[in-house]
């Protein structure tokens, strides 16, 4: 669900403006991105969606309804809210602050068990020992997972985090975060997520606002914000080492190319066969993929091209490396620069290719960006 | 020791009526603190009030002060003699402990927690019912239960304006200069506090929350 904000207003007092007049729509099933300095306005954006404070003037609009024709209890209990691992309920077991909001919209039981314990091995909590543990005796990221949990626990379309990794040490944070990435996978919700550490914005942000003294400063795609920065101000936000930085962070995820070819290999495919195809397609090369539908390795046109053209095609397939959607497009490049290849194909969980990344491609990408980083 | 059993032996009935009347004083002025305490201090920490809290807080922390004696002196002299009075004072008595525990346990419910409730979609009631009272059940506790042995303590003053209980037996042997009968009123009194206040900590096992035992424990 696309939430969008008209001239979002926010005075407080007689003067004092949190918000100014800002225009955004936050994109359905993507992660959006609020960063700023302190006091720049975009932890009180993120609440006057869940009307934790209420806006002066403007309109929010969540799926073509303004939020004040939904009710302010249902429209809370429909809208996933995560803050920092204070927000837990020390009195609660885990399995408890979880079933929270299912409770409140009564649920049965046994759908809230279900559903709770779905959400445990969702965020990798062993479902056996954590949900009759209480907070207070799990480790600080634990406690981010649940609190986590807790605002998927309704399902609900939309999710808003307010710094919700903040309190956790550098080490566990790339953790949650690299977690969180592979959760919104499975997940796909609409996020809106506050921030103040561009690292974690540019890692999580499939769309980045910036935000300075309650102004919208630019939203836009994460490679867009750091190719062409609005101003100074985002420049400086971005620091003087953003292409290095941002090629470690951001994801193969949104980046790779659809357009690559492949050959379904069987016992008596000959060289003859697939050369013929890739011909055809006036391709340099080709994916060849085994009866399970896995990645088994490539045949360059060349090459075989020499080879006796009814030897079967599975003698020439030779191996190659892969990457995860989820890998940083910087270790796509140190793959290409370790194997040689100059495009590597990226493959799901389960070994099935769902497309390419190529060097020319990653080039264009930073080909503004000084990747030395001396500025 | 074996004149405090013959004092026991010679006047069982007249302790006993002692007892009833001590208890009575006690019971019905620590349930009216309870429930009077408790409404006072939940009223005065709803979101938009915290001032308030925060002002009762200081008020009652500053009267803890107050000696019971004195207390009980003033409510003689609005109110005059007997059960009724020795009742209203030891209740102003012991309202303080508890709304002084009780309100601090609120006000000590953190922001965070009860922002992510509401942000959940709890109503003020339910953020009331299933987070705040919960999280302060240790302090709210912990002023019932010292009300309630200041209180079994205080009863036996209350025997000073005219309403019976064990602090009768107490004042009688003080006017005779027996110390048997002086011990034969105090001890009986210790031991009902004592007890109350072990029944009162299994009480305070059962109904805490085992998350908050451990965070408690975690502290130490």
């Amino acid at each position: 669900m696309a939430i969008e904000l008209k001239k979002l207003r926010k005075v407080y007092g007689q003067s004092t403006l949190a918000v100014d007049d800002v225009d955004l729509t936050f994109e359905d099933k993507k992660i959006s991105i609020l960063i700023g300095p302190s006091g720049c306005g975009k932890t009180t954006t993120l609440k006057m969606i869940n009307r934790l404070i209420e806006r002066t003037s403007g309109d929010i609009i969540i799926d073509g309804r303004s939020i004040d024709e939904i009710g302010l209890i249902e429209l809370r209990r429909s809208i996933g809210y995560v803050i920092q691992e204070i927000g837990l309920f020390p009195h609660m077991t885990v399995f408890d602050n979880i079933a929270v909001v299912p409770r409140l919209l009564k649920w049965p039981e046994d759908k809230i068990k279900k559903r709770v314990l779905e959400l445990l091995d969702l965020m990798n909590l062993d479902p056996d020992e954590h949900p009759y543990k209480y907070p207070v005796q799990l480790s600080g990221g634990q406690k981010q997972r649940v609190g986590v949990a807790r605002g998927l626990a309704a399902d609900p379309e939309i999710l808003l985090m307010d710094e919700p990794f903040g309190a956790i040490d550098p080490i566990n944070r790339e953790k949650l975060q690299d977690a969180f990435i592979e959760i919104q996978e499975q997940i796909n919700k609409t996020i809106v997520f506050v921030t103040h550490d561009i690292r974690e914005a540019i890692k999580l942000g499939d769309n980045i606002a910036i935000f300075n003294e309650g102004k919208l400063v630019q939203y836009d795609e994460t490679m867009t914000v750091i190719n062409e920065p609005a101003d100074d101000f985002v420049e400086n936000l971005l620091g003087s080492d953003r292409g290095l930085r941002s090629m470690e962070l951001v994801r193969v995820h949104d980046h790779y190319d659809t357009d690559f070819f492949s050959l379904d290999l069987t016992d008596d495919l000959t060289v003859g066969d697939a050369l013929k195809e890739i011909e055809k397609k006036d391709r340099r090369y080709a994916y060849v993929i085994n009866e399970k539908k896995r990645l088994a390795g490539y045949v360059v046109r060349k090459k075989i091209e020499k080879a006796n053209k009814s030897d079967p095609l599975k003698k020439h397939v030779k191996e190659t490396e892969s990457i995860h959607p989820s890998s940083s497009l910087l270790e796509a490049m140190s793959l290409m620069m370790t194997s040689g290849l100059s495009a590597v194909p990226v493959t799901d969980d389960r070994g099935r290719v769902r497309g390419v990344v190529r060097f020319s491609a990653l080039m264009e990408m930073f080909g503004s960006v000084d990747l030395t980083g001396s500025d | 020791m074996q004149a405090l059993f013959d004092y026991y032996r010679f006047n069982m009935e007249y302790f006993l009526i002692k007892l009833g009347e001590h208890m009575s004083i006690f019971a019905l002025s620590w349930a009216m603190a309870i429930a009077v305490g408790l409404l006072i201090a939940i009223a005065s920490t709803r979101p938009g009030r915290m001032k308030i809290g925060n002002a009762l807080l200081t008020v009652t922390g500053f009267s803890q002060a107050v000696p019971s004696i004195a207390v009980i002196a003033l409510v003689f002299i609005f109110t005059g003699i007997g059960f009724r009075p020795a009742v209203l004072a030891l209740f102003i008595y012991s309202l303080v402990p508890i709304v002084f525990n009780a309100a601090s346990g609120l006000v000590s419910v953190s922001s965070g927690m009860k922002e992510a409730a509401r942000g959940m979609g709890m109503t003020n009631g339910q953020i009331l019912r299933k987070v705040e009272l919960p999280a302060s059940v240790p302090a709210i506790l912990s002023g019932i239960r010292s009300a309630a042995t200041i209180n079994i303590g205080t009863t036996t003053i209350a025997a000073a304006i005219g309403a019976g209980g064990l602090g009768e037996i107490i004042f009688t042997g003080i006017r005779n200069f027996n110390f048997t009968i002086i011990l034969a009123g105090a001890i009986p009194t210790a031991i009902t506090a004592i007890l109350v206040d072990i029944v009162l900590s299994v009480v305070e096992k059962r109904v805490t929350s085992k998350g908050l035992q451990l965070a408690e424990h975690w502290r130490e």
